[in-house]
């Protein structure tokens, strides 16, 4: 389709004043020979789109460059029919709003954005998506609560679901307890565990598929056209699904590693989990394991390898409550029963510390905080715990029949769970300590591996009630991957993208980085190591992009050679002129907006510095840096997220990718006679939008230091 | 006036991160969304924090993300500054009837704020929980959205003034607008309707409001945010003068019979986050946590782990029961015991943190069923007329990955209701 | 630090629960009331420690603990308690708890710890001194002749001496067992002695007299008053009682005094006083629960034996006045009754607070325990005058 591009440029807002918009009109009319081109006075008006509507129509405009604001305002403004490719000039925020008015350096800035926004128009086209026949069936791995109320509400919104659980029954955990938290108001009562009602629902929908005694062999393909090879009693059974909910729960804690409690030791030393099947077995009645006595004393030792750097040093979130359930199973068994409980805080929040409350209320339970020093065990079985630093004002030691160690919660991602097919390993990427939790708090569902999400204590620890939810959020993604796979959009965070990387394998030299440097593990590849895209497990992030020495990978409306073409269209002034360049290539999503917060501010920056925003810093392709150095530019800053443990990156390893790849740089630029310190990638906050001034004016000091680009003259 | 839909549609009742997050949720997977929310602007309360916990990111990070995923979804309409007057009807077919209220700014607001440079009148920002002025015209926050300038007409004098009218270049101004009735026909509906912080003056013994040096949680977020009150250097209140010693008093009103009987989940972990903050502008400032029980429940123990091998930070189980001010210079004591050495301890400190709890807010339209609340007013989801669905803090007091994962199931509920289901 | 082997007993608690302090286990150690008890001290703040130590049956703990009378059951801890825990009346329950245990025979500490004993505890005075009327023959007949009480002396003296030497023969052994506890569990130490025994005293004596820690309560500063007013309404009555048997019985004093004599004054103002002290604390312990709290039986034998004392007194006194003698005799029998009451139950009622208070305040002098804070009052902001 050929290009027709049209230029429109706004006065309003401060940019007519600022600006002489008929020079701008004579970049775009008589240098970049763009012959529709149009000025007005509130261009967001609906006189002023109407114009832009007009030309679409009579004049058959497909490309329509809007100077105006950012692109952050009055999005819907200037949309368009999706043939039609918009480009926005943020003459308003970046220029007129952060600059000295009427300026010279203003105005050149405002041409060379002008020129960078034709260029991207001329050369990008909006994206045509990548459409596949999509499964619309989830697969739930995991027959626990988590696992049966994700197939459950994935069935109930009108979606097939196959169920595997590797054990031979459904309900998992749950079915081993004697009686469950309360789950509703007031948050008193135990109830019971009630979990045969759930898995018969499961097992009686129509829409549920269950394979007990199963587990996933492979799993190959993308998301909307998952191949999943599950075994079941030998036999080898193949599904098409479009989306996973990782629900496989969690493990106790070997109490036996926590030394000096006599796990494992004594007979009467037991952990929360046989505590409910003592409870199960005993039907309510609390007898200990040494001689099936009745019990009549109890401790139960909180924190047992949870909350402790040697063993699990996050909080298993759900001990203290089931503690708490505990003791009222012993009070209930035994009224002369002493049941004590040792915490080192009690956790039950929200609306249970009622329950917290009400169990505190019974006569024969005592708590304190503490810390168990030790669990020895007398000749008749029964057994001392030593306590110190309690708030009895002294260490103590307490008789009884029998202590139940509340260990923690392992998530269970310790075994071949999913066994995809997928260059980049088996099994979802871990966080930390196990858990393949979403990094973020913002997006708790933002996954490593598209359209796999995981939920329940496999995710976090959590009790039942949370679980639940937990697991409807998981079946929420699951069914919005499909729909979105079938349209050929993108998930969180570009939700919607149409655009995908298009490879031109002509060209490729097999070196891996794209597959090896993909943070979804989107990019399998052949043995000869040829990179083979996924286009449904992409997130469109173009790390790929970034990654690629033969520029081989683009999309539709970013690439290499739309960036590479829009820095070259900066002017740079001769070495005399005394006007250096900056090329600052910033994050979309937050270091953006942090220079259109700054121009809304009117906190004025250095106006030698041109912005290009990018999807992620991890897509910025050192090609980029060559060409801008080449054109004469003095300096570049790569802008992007925070990375390190807590990074920011919502394209998980961007920035950090960037930083590398800019220090591997460095002993190019040292070979070209170039200064390393050229080039610099900085961490910047949406929020930290006061700090630009400061940090631009310290590079341009830097650059002006170094002298201008040697390359200036060439 | 009234809108219809093709069947497949859902009303959200506020637009904060929860409100927001079902919205955008269910419009991602193809319904019509209609987010109806009281303030000027989206966002809710997580828009006024400085940073979450544990990652102490901004929040306008995700929030910008969402705002970008409602700004190209057509499938999410909303409405700003309105209210739901009354929701009826039946599961699949509800009339939720909204009045919005007018902002007395139109659609072809700029946001150029040539408005703001004219108008003579100021209003206590609620945005900053009264410790700033804006005029009565004014943009709710630097990354507002929609990004629209709004009238406080309870304090605009209108037609006797006027002179933003003359002001604006682009006629965006309408003083005479009146508050519109608009009726959305939905399959159904989600309460997202948040929390408020708790009203500290009512904790008498701990003298919010009387002594200038006592504030809340909250008012110290706008403290430590960039685009709060003080460009987010902290100062304490009587003086503007810097940090040295600062205490955080926790279960201000959260866990008390007396007041907040609940415990709110977030404060611990929210004024360990705030100790960074202190921590971060001032190096060699004293930051003192009383407390009762730490709950930072999961993997948040790491953050308090953090915080608490930061040897400029104490904690101090023992519950802040009295505060004392000095009137020379405004000091603050705060006493407990230390209930581990079991010994009073008096710590004269700067200014002191009320770790105050949330309380829900309730819904006060006519509903087709009166909505279950608990006894602590949080709404109870499990027990609405079907298709009447509560997320977020209206139904617990959670953290922010918290309320968003609720909300992300919540969307998922919501859809599933359809006419006769 | 001390290892103490927890052997929760559980009907401690129950025990507490029945002497008015049934809402102990609500409490999940914040230290509130600690905090906002101005009489609890900077280095031994109470009653949070009282409060797990009742909640855990450590008895021991209670018994040996002098803060427990260092509590003047104000109520503002349990006003400001998050738990409704109400250590107030926790504190009272607990002191009602250790009299009863200190309490020599034992049994006499069951006969006074619930109403069915009631009648028994008055069937006692009320037989005896039926007995000693009838003894000498005053059942029968009104002794003739003016109105004077001297003439029961004889028996009367036999009676209160006998019960007056038991009574401090049982209070001896209580408050030396009380002592001998605190000294074994104060792990306090380091200033222990410095101030002696006398000083101590003194000291001692002197906050009871100026009620200079009661005073400081908030949340219930009408009990102080009901408190001051028949505190010394009894002291009044006390002293006045004790120059008239010193006077009858060593100097022959004429008897009964005319009105204007200064002892006399003395006399009805205290009865006065006692009156109104005890009003008040009726007052307040009906009209203003919230505030006051949930009173014990203790609590209510104690202040009705004393309001009976001032009533029964007075109207003896009016009666007399009156001249109508059989009356006036039946007055002063039930008078006597009640003051029987009050002093052979000394030790095992609500009485014994006195004594116990009074020890536990010595020890705590003696043993170099810390004052109330000075800072417990927040100063008033300072009005600056406008140059």
């Amino acid at each position: 389709m050929d290009k027709k591009l049209g230029v429109y440029i706004c006065s309003g807002c401060d940019i007519g004043n600022s600006l002489d918009v008929d020079k701008l009109i004579a970049v775009a009319r008589d240098e970049q020979k763009i012959p529709v081109c149009t000025k007005h006075a509130t261009l967001c008006s609906a006189e002023g789109v109407g114009l832009i509507k007009k030309d679409i129509q009579e004049q058959g405009v497909n490309s329509v460059v809007v100077a105006a604001c950012s692109p952050r305002v009055h999005f819907d403004t200037f949309s368009f029919d999706p043939s039609v490719f918009v480009e926005r000039v943020n003459l308003r925020e970046h220029v007129a709003w952060s600059h000295v008015s009427k300026d010279e350096d203003t105005q050149m800035l405002a041409d060379d954005y002008m020129r960078m926004g034709i260029t991207k128009a001329t050369k990008a086209n909006p994206p045509k998506p990548y459409v596949e026949n999509i499964a619309k069936t989830v697969l739930v791995i995991g027959g626990g609560i988590t696992g049966m109320t994700s197939a459950l509400e994935a069935a109930k919104t009108g979606y097939k679901v196959v169920l595997v659980e590797k054990a031979p029954v459904l309900g998992g955990w749950m079915r081993r307890w004697y009686k469950q938290l309360p789950q509703n108001p007031p948050y008193k009562n135990l109830q019971d565990a009630d979990i045969e009602r759930t898995i018969s629902a499961v097992k009686t929908n129509p829409d549920i598929q269950v394979f007990t005694s199963a587990e996933i062999d492979s799993i190959a393909g993308q998301p909307g056209m998952f191949d999943v090879s599950i075994r079941q009693n030998g036999k080898a059974i193949t599904q098409r699904t479009g989306s996973v909910v990782v629900a496989t729960g969690w493990k106790p804690y070997d109490a036996g590693k926590v030394e000096g409690l006599g796990f494992g030791q004594f007979p009467n030393v037991i952990n929360n989990v046989m505590m409910e099947d003592i409870a199960v077995q005993g039907k309510g009645q609390i007898r200990r394991p040494s001689d099936n006595k009745e019990v009549k004393s109890i401790v139960f030792v909180q924190c047992v390898g949870s909350r402790d750097k040697n063993h699990l040093p996050y909080c298993s979130s759900v001990c203290c409550l089931a503690s708490l359930k505990q003791a009222s199973y012993v009070r209930a068994s035994n009224p002369d029963a002493r049941v004590y409980i040792v915490y080192k805080d009690m956790r039950t929040p929200g609306q249970y510390e009622n329950f917290y409350k009400d169990k505190q209320a019974d006569n024969g339970i005592f708590l304190t905080k503490g810390d168990v020093a030790g669990v020895a065990e007398n000749p008749d079985t029964s057994l001392t715990v030593s306590v110190k630093n309690t708030l009895i004002g002294e260490d103590v030691s307490i008789k009884a029949d029998m202590v139940v160690l509340a260990t923690g919660m392992v998530p269970a991602t310790d075994s071949s769970i999913l066994n995809l097919q997928y260059r980049q390993g088996k099994e979802l990427p871990l966080l930390k300590y196990g858990f393949p939790d979403s990094n973020f708090i913002c997006f708790p569902y933002e996954t490593q591996r598209t359209a796999i999400y995981a939920a329940g204590c496999v995710h976090q620890p959590a009790e039942s009630r949370a679980c639940k939810d937990d697991a409807t959020g998981a079946a929420m993604k699951a069914i919005q991957a499909l729909e979105l796979e079938t349209r050929g959009a993108a998930v969180h965070p570009r939700a919607g993208d149409l655009s995908y990387p298009i490879f031109f394998m002509q060209k490729c030299t097999s070196c891996k980085r794209c597959t090896e440097e993909c943070p979804f593990g989107a990019i399998d590849e052949d043995d000869k190591g040829t990179p083979k895209p996924n286009p449904n497990r992409c997130r469109r992030c173009g790390v790929c992009m970034g990654a690629c020495p033969e520029r081989i990978i683009s999309f539709e409306n970013y690439s290499v050679d739309i960036v590479s073409s829009m820095l070259k269209s900066i002017e740079v002034p001769e070495e005399d002129e005394e006007k250096p360049r900056i090329l600052v290539l910033a994050c979309e999503n937050d270091a953006y907006p942090a220079f259109d917060i700054a121009g809304f501010n009117r906190t004025a920056y250095n106006s030698n510095v041109r912005i290009i925003p990018v999807r992620c810093l991890g897509s910025v392709n050192i090609v980029w840096i060559a060409d801008a150095l080449s054109r004469g530019i003095d300096g570049i800053m790569l802008i992007g997220c925070k990375y390190g443990d807590d990074y920011q990156c919502h394209f998980v390893r961007g920035s950090e990718l960037a930083n590398r790849r800019m220090e591997n740089l460095k002993e190019v630029l040292q070979r070209l006679v170039l200064e390393p310190e050229r080039v610099q990638v900085k961490e910047l906050a949406i929020a930290e939008y006061d700090r630009i001034p400061g940090i631009m004016d310290d590079f341009l000091a830097k650059v002006t230091e170094l002298g201008p680009n040697p390359y200036k003259s060439f | 006036m009234a809108m219809t839909n093709d069947n497949k549609s859902v009303c959200v009742i506020g637009g904060g991160i929860s409100g927001m997050t079902t919205a955008i949720e269910a419009a991602e997977i193809g319904y019509e969304v209609y987010l109806i929310e009281q303030s000027p602007s989206l966002g809710g309360r997580v828009a006024q924090l400085n940073q979450y916990f544990p990652k102490l990111c901004p929040p306008q990070c995700g929030i910008e993300i969402n705002y970008k995923r409602i700004r190209i979804n057509p499938k999410v309409r909303y409405f700003t500054l309105a209210e739901v007057e009354r929701v009826s009807g039946e599961p699949g077919n509800f009339t939720v009837t909204l009045r919005l209220n007018p902002k007395y700014v139109n659609e072809k607001c700029t946001a150029c704020n040539k408005c703001v440079e004219v108008c003579p009148v100021e209003r206590s920002s609620s945005f900053n929980y009264g410790m700033s002025q804006t005029k009565a015209i004014y943009l709710p926050h630097e990354m507002a959205f929609p990004m629209k300038y709004v009238i406080d007409g309870t304090v605009c004098q209108k037609d006797q003034c006027a002179k933003c009218v003359a002001a604006c270049p682009y006629g965006a101004i309408d003083l005479s607008m009146q508050p519109k009735k608009l009726d959305i026909n939905v399959n159904s509906v989600v309460l997202a309707t948040g929390w408020s912080p708790y009203d500290a003056a009512k904790i008498d013994n701990l003298k919010y409001g009387i002594y200038k040096n006592i504030i809340r949680n909250v008012e110290m977020e706008r403290l430590a945010a960039p685009n709060g009150p003080t460009h987010g250097k902290i100062v304490r209140p009587s003086d503007n003068k810097e940090i040295k010693k600062i205490a955080f008093v926790q279960c201000a009103g959260s866990r008390d019979e007396n007041h907040l009987a609940y415990c709110s989940s977030i404060c611990c972990l929210a004024s360990m986050k705030q100790a960074t903050y202190v921590r971060s502008q001032y190096p060699d400032a004293d930051i003192y946590i009383f407390y009762i029980d730490i709950r930072a429940t999961g993997r948040f123990e790491d953050f308090f782990t953090k915080v608490q091998a930061d040897n400029k930070i104490t904690f101090i189980k023992g519950k802040v029961a009295k505060v004392l001010e000095d009137s020379q210079t405004n000091d603050i004591t705060v006493v407990a015991e230390d209930i581990l050495s079991g010994k009073k301890i008096y710590t004269t400190v700067d200014m002191a943190v009320l770790a105050t709890g949330m309380v829900p807010n309730g819904l006060t339209a006519a509903m087709p069923s009166d909505i279950v609340y608990d006894e602590f007013g949080f709404a109870v989801s499990d027990l609405q007329t079907p298709g009447i669905y509560a997320t977020g803090c209206a139904k617990k007091p959670a953290d922010v990955a918290g309320c968003i994962q609720d909300a992300t199931g919540t969307a998922l509920r919501a859809i599933q209701t359809r006419v006769g289901v | 630090m001390a290892n103490t082997v927890i052997e929760s007993d559980l009907s401690l608690v129950r025990d507490i629960t029945k002497l008015g302090g049934g809402s102990l286990k609500k409490c999940f150690q914040c230290a509130t009331c600690s905090v906002v008890c101005n009489l609890s001290s900077d280095d031994r703040p109470f009653p949070r420690k009282e409060m797990i130590w009742a909640q855990w049956g450590l008895k021991d703990k209670l018994l040996s603990d002098p803060d427990v009378w260092r509590c003047y059951q104000c109520g503002d801890c349990s006003v400001y308690c998050p738990r409704g825990a109400k250590p107030a009346e926790v504190m009272g329950a607990i002191r009602n708890y250790s009299f009863k245990n200190y309490a020599q025979p034992k049994f006499m500490g069951t006969l006074l710890s619930s109403p069915k004993y009631l009648p028994l505890l008055f069937a006692v005075p009320v037989i005896l001194f039926l007995l000693v009327l009838n003894g000498i023959g005053a059942l029968s007949a009104v002794p003739s002749g003016p109105i004077a009480f001297t003439r029961f002396d004889n028996y009367v003296d036999v009676i209160f001496v006998t019960v007056s030497v038991l009574v401090l023969a049982a209070l001896g052994t209580g408050v030396l067992k009380f002592w001998k506890n605190m000294d074994r569990n104060n792990t306090h130490g380091e200033a222990y002695g410095t101030t002696g025994i006398f000083q101590s005293i003194l000291l001692a004596a002197e906050e009871v007299l100026t009620h200079r820690n009661f005073k400081k309560c908030e949340a219930n500063s009408i009990r102080f008053t009901g408190h001051f007013a028949a505190f010394y309404g009894f002291i009044a009555l006390f002293i006045v009682t004790s120059i008239v048997f010193i006077g009858d019985r060593v100097f022959h004093m004429v008897l009964p005094m005319g009105q204007e004599n200064p002892v006399k004054v003395l006399g009805n103002l205290g009865a006065a006083a006692l009156i109104i002290g005890c009003s008040v604390a009726v007052y307040n312990r009906t009209a203003r629960t919230q505030q006051a709290g949930e009173s014990s039986y203790y609590d209510w034998l104690f202040l009705g034996i004393l309001f009976s004392i001032g009533v029964t007194g007075l109207s003896t006194e009016l009666i007399r006045l009156a001249g109508d003698a059989p009356a006036a005799y039946w007055s002063y029998f039930i008078h006597l009754v009640f003051v029987f009451c009050l002093i052979a139950y000394f030790p095992y009622s609500k009485f014994a607070h006195l004594l116990y208070r009074f020890v536990a305040i010595v020890y705590a002098r003696y043993s170099g325990m810390s004052e109330p804070a000075q800072a417990a009052e927040p100063e008033k902001p300072e009005v600056k005058s406008v140059a």
